[in-house]
């Protein structure tokens, strides 16, 4: 018994040093914008720079509006699969992994040379953009939709609402929408966690984000990026702790519910 | 005409047969219980009814209208699941108004019918509450409120008891009982429950395979089985391969021991089987019955009655005992004589 525990100290101890000590170091390092002296310079000059809101704020809207796309398109499409084409389940679920194996780099490039002539001529427009990202963010979205569904028993409750007179709009928002609240908002904080950080296709799509900000500073800047690193991680965190925090024991989201 | 009127429903899934060729007719205000195993197609002939399957062939007709083809959310047809199916988003109380919201009913009458159905599966107290800080029993009160707050025109219930403990399970079948008689509410109940069945119903379907094999009173059901499935399924049933020793006179023998019995034989039988229940057989040698001997292979205590298996030469019977502060049970491996009326046995017709 005691052996066991020394053991699985050991590993948490490594685990912990593995992961913190770059962020550590990167966090340290961020904190020697001034010479010989701890300080916050390195936040205060990227907060100041006009061009960090800009980006931050443009990766912000891509963000709420990829998951408003990607919430709209996979609930019901989960829903649908779930309860009408049980049988092409394991098809969609091939298809939702897609986006984990093509890289970004080759999704750009596709939808560049697709939607740069006719008939959808939208290269130019934000909306390419935000397709993309919901393509890139649909392995978690459908996954964690999929995963509340389940829970919920959408089937069941689905032919409740039925027979009690419900059509398929009031299914949907009264019944199938709020049972799978926590799913809906896991699947929400991945996708804007995902989307905050991207690079590739902001980069190729010549439009502001976040990340081509932080990796342009990254070649002009020493402590910035630095700090710029620590923020993202300081808002993925924010993220999943909300997540958790919303989520507390919920199958479905019953005790959220009986919260309020 | 009836109230509610199946016709020739048939349905097949991917070319298997899983209701076939099913008529019924149910009056207003009766509770009929389709009985049976599982797969024999009681729970999809259910859900047609329901509105969530669509029948091969047949017809639903509800109060003089087809509605076969209405979908189940035009159809005011209540459904208690199995699984209870509540809303957990939503109190007891918003569980039970759904039905009345969805129809746009005025606030005051869906506050009225929400606490008059709260009074009715006794639970006033309980409206605010959600459904997981109920217990399992309570969940399917409210789930069968819930199905009747809408004053549904048939109410449809579908193994609602099966995922309860025994005790609730009595319990909550005596309230459904009391609570449809009450409200004169048309009732199908499926079960593979044969005691809920027998203890329920006005009528009972047993079904096997896609087919009915019998209809009629609990009573009938198990003291007039039509076919040998309804015999072996509805209640414990003694099989005796009997050799015919005198046709005329109703003469058989069972493991080289003679009875009689008042069920007319064919003439032409050489062997039959005969049918008898364990509560018609009794230990001791009465007056004026048959007389068997066996030797005792185990006995069983259940409470009110006691049941004791009887070794007679290569087969056994089961005999049940009712329970008395007095009785002594018979050792295991010992003889005992067994008697039972001439006209308690009875012959199903050969296949």
């Amino acid at each position: 018994m005691r052996r066991g525990t020394f053991w699985s100290w050991l590993w948490i101890a490594l685990g912990v040093i593995y992961f913190f000590v770059p962020l550590v170091a990167t966090f340290a390092f961020s904190l020697q914008a001034k010479l010989n002296v701890l300080s916050f310079k390195a936040y205060a000059d990227v907060f100041s720079d006009p061009n960090f809101r800009i980006n931050f704020l443009a990766s912000v809207v891509w963000a709420v509006s990829t998951i408003v796309v990607g919430v709209v398109l996979f609930v019901p499409t989960a829903y649908w699969v779930r309860l009408r084409l049980p049988s092409v389940r394991s098809v969609v679920e091939y298809l939702t992994l897609l986006p984990f194996v093509v890289p970004a780099i080759v999704l750009v490039y596709g939808l560049v040379r697709t939607f740069s002539r006719p008939p959808l001529p939208i290269v130019n427009s934000p909306l390419l953009l935000i397709f993309g990202y919901t393509i890139m963010s649909m392995p978690y979205m459908y996954r964690a939709v999929d995963t509340g569904l389940r829970a919920i028993d959408a089937l069941v409750l689905t032919e409740a609402a039925q027979s009690l007179g419900a059509g398929w709009l009031t299914i949907m928002l009264r019944v199938i929408f709020p049972n799978i609240r926590v799913a809906v908002l896991s699947g929400s904080f991945l996708t804007f966690a995902i989307v905050m950080g991207e690079y590739t296709l902001a980069q190729w799509l010549d439009k502001p984000a976040f990340g081509p900000y932080m990796a342009l500073l990254g070649q002009t800047k020493a402590y910035e990026p630095s700090a710029c690193a620590i923020i993202s991680f300081a808002l993925t965190w924010a993220a999943m702790g909300i997540m958790q925090f919303i989520g507390r024991g919920a199958p479905g989201g019953a005790q959220v519910a009986a919260g309020h | 005409m009836p109230f509610l009127r199946l016709s020739h429903l048939s349905k097949d899934f991917a070319q298997t047969a899983a209701v076939q060729d099913f008529n019924l007719d149910i009056e207003k205000g009766e509770l009929v219980t389709f009985l049976g195993p599982s797969g024999c197609g009681k729970t999809t002939t259910l859900r047609m009814v329901a509105g969530f399957e669509l029948p091969t062939k047949g017809r639903v007709e509800l109060d003089g209208l087809d509605i076969t083809t209405r979908p189940p959310n035009r159809r005011n047809v209540g459904m208690v699941f199995q699984s209870y199916a509540l809303f957990p988003n939503m109190t007891v109380g918003d569980n039970i108004g759904f039905g009345l919201r969805v129809t746009r009913r005025p606030k005051k009458e869906v506050q009225e019918r929400i606490a008059e159905m709260l009074g009715t599966i006794r639970m006033p107290e309980l409206g605010n509450r959600f459904p997981y800080q109920l217990s399992g029993g309570q969940q399917q009160r409210v789930a069968l409120a819930r199905a009747l707050a809408i004053k549904p025109q048939v109410l449809l219930l579908d193994e609602p008891l099966s995922a309860l403990d025994a005790k609730i399970r009595v319990e909550l079948r005596f309230e459904i009982r009391r609570i449809q008689r009450e409200l004169g509410i048309t009732t199908i109940y499926v079960t593979h429950d044969q005691e809920e069945a027998l203890s329920l119903s006005d009528r009972v379907v047993v079904m096997s395979a896609g087919r009915i094999e019998q209809v009629g009173a609990p009573f009938e059901i198990y003291n007039y089985p039509a076919t040998p499935f309804v015999a072996g399924f509805v209640g414990t049933l003694n099989q005796l391969r009997c050799r015919v020793v005198d046709a005329a006179k109703g003469k058989l023998a069972f493991d080289g021991q003679e009875f009689v019995t008042t069920t007319p034989l064919q003439l032409t039988d050489s062997s039959v089987t005969v049918m008898i229940r364990p509560e018609q057989l009794h230990l001791g040698t009465l007056e004026g019955e048959n007389h068997l001997t066996g030797k005792v292979d185990a006995v069983a205590f259940l409470g009110s009655v006691v049941r004791m298996v009887i070794r007679l030469g290569e087969s056994v019977v089961t005999l049940d005992v009712l329970n008395t502060r007095g009785l002594a049970l018979p050792a295991i491996g010992s003889e005992v004589p067994l008697s039972f009326p001439a006209q308690s046995s009875w012959i199903l017709g050969e296949r």
